[in-house]
């Protein structure tokens, strides 16, 4: 690989060159904000008509525009509030602070969708979609709990392997390739109740946001997408609340002042009470979730503010008294926003993620406890620099520190009949600088290049075992072990990974737009299911992975309709991932200590068409989407060395999402979906074994395919008290999954088939039999805000 | 883990049609070569299709050996009797057993093709005794009138060997597990030194015989056994690894295995 140094250095020049010429120019700069709450808003436009020039707030809701001396007039303008116009005589540096009013919507709550009215066309960003979380929470739920990543699902370009998982696979990625974030922390598993709903409180949430492709630069570490999801700071105007009362879990969210205009809190809790339904019938296996998120910030003043973000989630299974497990998620976030001048903005951060998990057995001859962590810890600087209206660059850096703990088995009673295990852990220091500049050439080209340069270490202290065969994991012959002292680099991995994105505006309403990204994942699910477990543990690049690394490219046209108030993009794309990683056949994947002779490295490629069509205002709000791509896998070792369809390759995906407000006091929603069936392994005949075990033959990986997948959920959300000038309002939701009881395939699994008391018969004949899991579930929610 | 869902979800199943791609059918070769006189013998029967009904096919029309390291030939002959339980068993003759530490190799010849396997006989240590006790939650409540009684295995197990263990479990005389696809298998690395009673698997009824027979296998072994459950168990649910094909000894691809392995045994009758 080429030295990518010098690049960065003639970089770093060419922008103080930028400054030099940029000196008898004046800036206006400040923060946009919602008028009623004080929450910061992202993506606002900041345009002056008369030179057709612009900008918008970044995603810390601050804009910067410079200019020569000179009388402008701004529109600020986004989607949901009224539009503002400011004049302002610009013959020194400015600085204003911008307070958005919502417009006089017939729904009563903030619409905060983190665009510009026609950003779908004149924005750079590809293949990435914004939720509206307002919507999320009108559209039917499973049992009435909204949840973003059910919604992510029906996105174009993004597939579900069925229901009841919150996992998601982008344009022929695998679930573990998409990073997670919560306020810039990770999540390692966003699942509650092995993914019924995820981590995802609808309450907190501000804005997300899935990058598919054009993925920029300041994000990396996964293969296939970045789901970006931020909480809100808290009203720094006045004190107000909400709280719900579900069918499986309840919510309660407090937000206000610390100090008015300067300093918020926001603090919500949710929790499941299935288990408290169970102990009252009895019943003594429980099981719960719950979700804490909390946030401070304060803005000391214009230049200088501070956020504490942190989130806690929990899920705990307790059978008899007897077993048990439980997972969680913890994070941590600090962040510092800083103006070093009105052009330069920075955001420093420090981030903590914790992901564990533990199952236990209390019987006393063979009791143990089996846990397993990861936590990590990072330093990131980003910088915004607004350098005219024509040149906007961000650069920074990141630093991790990784700590894997894969597992360890302790058994508290001496008399136990098994003993202690344990892995050892792990570490890794995952680093990064990046950068990415946008110009505007003429007034239809816009063009964003930049490139993250990933440095990875895999580091001791550690012992690797070396093998005669490292892909033999029958007769494992160990040959050697390397030692390796605390902080010594066992492997270390640098990559360029080059982003860019072009927007070329072919008339006022259309678009076209083209992207690239190499994106580099070193951090390795280990887990060879459809669908991660939170058991699943992770395994650093090192001395036996590589680093995973995929190459997409897509292409779109863009166009909007009517005033903007239709959306439509049609995208293709092609990507190929290299060093994918997999397993060997019958893998051994806990507590194995030669783990490495299971990896198998192997290539995915992925292509495919998506549409979209979509309506963000009016009283008929929602999307259309349609999906066509195809995914293949080759893994040395696995289907006789043949591709064979990834396990999450469904050729078709449709998705119909909607939500229509009839007035003041009553909406619905509605989705539909459809998807091809997916690929799974069927028997290609049976065997017997050892006296009378009925055993299946295999013979090509993922020959067969499930049925269909489709179906319908409708809502009705009633606001009874809405005329009335309460400060307290109620809120009926009414869900509907699955309307019309679609019996949708699950899983395959094969039994001997069994007489009416359950005897297996002798001679071993098998049936097959398809699950599904929700037939049509009603289900009530109230919700209250205050 | 789908079966989790399935707990506290009330998932239903219903029976649906495959139509699976027709394979030729293969033969499946089981052998098992014992210290233990009258124990030892290799099995060929063949692959069906999945919604075959009926016997399964079996042939005794192979040439089967077993040879030992030191060169030492037996000729297992096919199972001529009345017993159609048996047809397809080829045996040795009276008085074979192996021995511990010792290599035996299998051919089979069959169509026209040898398949062959070989494995050294991996050594077990007694059973120190067996107990039996009442298990008193299981006793408000048995599955099945009387069964509430657990029998407990201790036995010690050697700290400087990599050892693998096989279990069997009988209740007078016929094997049983607890479940319809279990296979009792442990690797040492999780075991103590002392086995402080195990409790078998299921439940006895007083007055009932308790037979355990605990196999010393090789790591090959316990590797197909573990493949062979892991299929067995696939539900074929999205945390399901994919379903695949055990790991045998045989040269050549047959689903079964040639197991040389020393066996202890120990019973006991159920009583207080």
């Amino acid at each position: 690989m080429r030295n990518p140094v010098p690049r960065l250095l003639f970089l770093i020049i060419s922008l103080f060159s930028l400054e030099l010429s940029a000196q008898e120019k004046y800036t206006l700069s400040g923060y946009v904000r919602d008028e009623t709450n004080g929450e910061e808003l992202l993506g606002v436009t900041v345009y002056n008509d008369s030179l057709r020039i612009g900008t918008s707030t970044n995603l810390y809701g601050f804009y910067s525009i410079t200019l020569p001396p000179g009388s402008y007039t701004f529109s600020f303008q986004y989607i949901g509030y009224a539009d503002q116009f400011v004049t302002v005589q610009l013959d020194e540096n400015l600085s204003m602070n911008i307070k958005l009013a919502e417009e006089a919507l017939q729904m009563q709550e903030v619409v905060i969708t983190d665009r510009a009215v026609d950003a779908n066309v004149t924005d750079i960003r590809i293949s990435s979609n914004e939720l509206n979380i307002e919507q999320v929470k009108s559209l039917p739920a499973l049992f009435g709990e909204p949840d973003i990543i059910k919604t992510i699902q029906m996105l174009p370009g993004v597939i579900s392997a069925g229901e009841g998982t919150s996992s998601f696979f982008v344009r022929g990625g695998s679930a573990d390739q998409n990073l997670i974030l919560i306020d810039e922390a990770p999540i390692y598993d966003p699942s509650h109740l092995f993914g019924l709903f995820s981590v995802f409180n609808a309450d907190v949430i501000k804005d997300s946001e899935l990058y598919k492709g054009g993925i920029p630069s300041r994000y990396g570490g996964r293969l296939s997408s970045i789901l970006d999801v931020r909480t809100k700071d808290g009203n720094n105007q006045g004190f107000g609340g909400a709280a719900g009362i579900g069918s499986i879990a309840s919510r309660l969210m407090v937000e206000g002042p610390i100090v008015k205009d300067k300093g918020s809190f926001i603090f919500s809790g949710r929790r499941s009470y299935v288990d408290l339904f169970l102990k009252a019938a009895g019943e003594e296996n429980t099981v719960s979730f719950y979700d804490v998120n909390a946030k401070l910030n304060w803005r000391a003043n214009n230049k200088n503010r501070f956020f504490a973000a942190f989130y806690a989630g929990r899920d705990l299974f307790n059978f008899d008294d007897i077993f048990g497990f439980n997972w969680g998620n913890r994070t941590a976030t600090f962040r510092w926003n800083h103006l070093f001048n009105d052009r330069l903005f920075s955001n420093t951060t420090l981030i903590a993620s914790n992901f564990d998990y533990a199952l236990g057995l209390s019987d006393p001859t063979q009791a143990f406890d089996w846990t397993s962590d990861i936590v990590e810890y990072t330093f990131k600087q980003d910088m915004s620099y607004f350098v005219d209206p024509q040149n906007f660059i961000e650069f920074g850096l990141q630093s991790t520190y990784r700590n894997f703990a894969p597992g360890t088995i302790e058994i508290d009673d001496p008399e136990s009949s098994f003993r202690e295990f344990r892995q050892d852990n792990i570490f890794a220091l995952d680093n990064a600088i990046y950068f990415d500049v946008q110009h505007n050439i003429g007034s239809r080209l816009l063009i964003k290049w930049g490139s993250r340069l990933s440095y990875f270490v895999n580091i001791g202290e550690a012992t690797v075992f070396t093998y005669e065969d490292p892909q033999e994991n029958v007769n494992i012959v160990r040959t050697g072990t390397l030692e390796f002292d605390k902080w010594e680099p066992i492997e270390d991995f640098l990559n360029l990974e080059p982003r860019f994105s072009m927007r070329y505006m072919l008339t006022d309403k259309s678009s076209i737009k083209v992207a690239y990204n190499r994106m580099v994942q070193n951090t390795h699910l280990i887990a060879s299911g459809t669908v991660p477990l939170p058991f699943n543990t992770w395994q650093p690049s090192g001395y036996y992975l590589d680093p995973q690394k995929s190459d997409l490219i897509a292409g779109g046209y863009f166009r909007n309709a009517f005033d903007n108030q239709l959306e439509m993009s049609a995208e293709a794309y092609y990507k190929i991932m290299n060093n994918v990683t997999d397993f060997a056949d019958n893998a051994t994947l806990f507590f194995n200590e030669d783990l490495p002779v299971e990896f198998r490295q192997g290539t995915s490629w992925s292509y495919g068409l998506e549409l979209m069509v979509q309506k963000q205002k009016g009283d008929f709000t929602g999307f259309v989407s349609y999906t066509w791509s195809k995914t293949m896998r080759e893994v040395p070792g696995i289907n006789f060395d043949d591709p064979f369809p990834a396990n999450y390759d469904r050729r078709h995906s449709f998705n119909f999402v909607s939500t229509y407000e009839l007035n003041k006091k009553w909406t619905f929603g509605m989705n539909f979906n459809y998807g091809s069936g997916r690929p799974v392994t069927i028997p290609a005949g049976r065997y017997e074994i050892e006296g009378n075990y009925s055993a299946n033959l295999y013979t090509r990986r993922n020959g067969y395919r499930l049925p269909a997948y489709h179906r319908m959920d409708l809502s009705a959300t009633f606001r009874p008290g809405v005329d009335r000038e309460k400060r307290i309002q109620g809120q009926w939701s009414f869900s509907i999954y699955n309307v019309y009881n679609r019996k949708n395939p699950f899983s395959i699994f094969t039994q001997v088939i069994e007489d009416d008391e359950g005897n297996p018969n002798p001679e071993g004949n098998k049936e097959a039999r398809m699950i599904y899991i929700f037939p049509i579930l009603p289900s009530i929610t109230y919700n209250l805000t205050f | 883990m789908a079966l989790i869902l399935v707990v506290i979800f009330t998932a239903c199943d219903i029976p649906i049609e495959l139509d699976p791609e027709q394979t030729e059918s293969i033969p499946v070769i089981e052998g098992l070569v014992t210290n233990t006189e009258g124990k030892s013998y290799v099995r060929i029967t063949e692959t069906v299709g999945f919604y075959f009904e009926g016997n399964i096919p079996y042939r005794d029309d192979a040439l089967v050996s077993v040879t030992d390291d030191s060169g030492n030939v037996t000729l297992f002959q096919p199972y001529t009797g009345s017993m159609t339980d048996s047809l397809g068993y080829f045996l040795p003759p009276d008085g074979f057993k192996g021995e511990t530490g010792r290599n035996y190799t299998l051919q089979v010849l069959l169509d026209g093709e040898t398949f062959t396997a070989s494995e050294t006989m991996a050594p077990v240590s007694p059973i120190d005794s067996l107990a039996t006790s009442i298990d008193v939650a299981e006793s408000f409540d048995p599955e099945e009138e009387d069964r509430f009684w657990e029998v407990l295995l201790y036995a010690r197990e050697p700290e400087l060997t990599k050892d693998f263990y096989l279990f069997k479990f009988y209740r007078n005389d016929t094997l049983e597990r607890a479940f319809e696809n279990d296979i009792y298998i442990v690797d040492d690395l999780f075991l103590a030194v002392n086995i402080n009673g195990i409790p078998v698997p299921f439940y006895f009824v007083e007055g009932d015989t308790a037979v355990v027979e605990m196999y010393g296998i090789s790591n090959k072994a316990f590797v197909y056994f573990s493949d062979l459950q892991i299929a067995l168990a696939n539900d074929g649910g999205l945390f399901s690894p994919p379903p695949a094909n055990p790991r045998t000894n045989f040269d050549r691809y047959t689903p079964g295995y040639f197991l040389v392995a020393s066996v202890a045994t120990d019973s006991i009758i159920i009583q207080e």
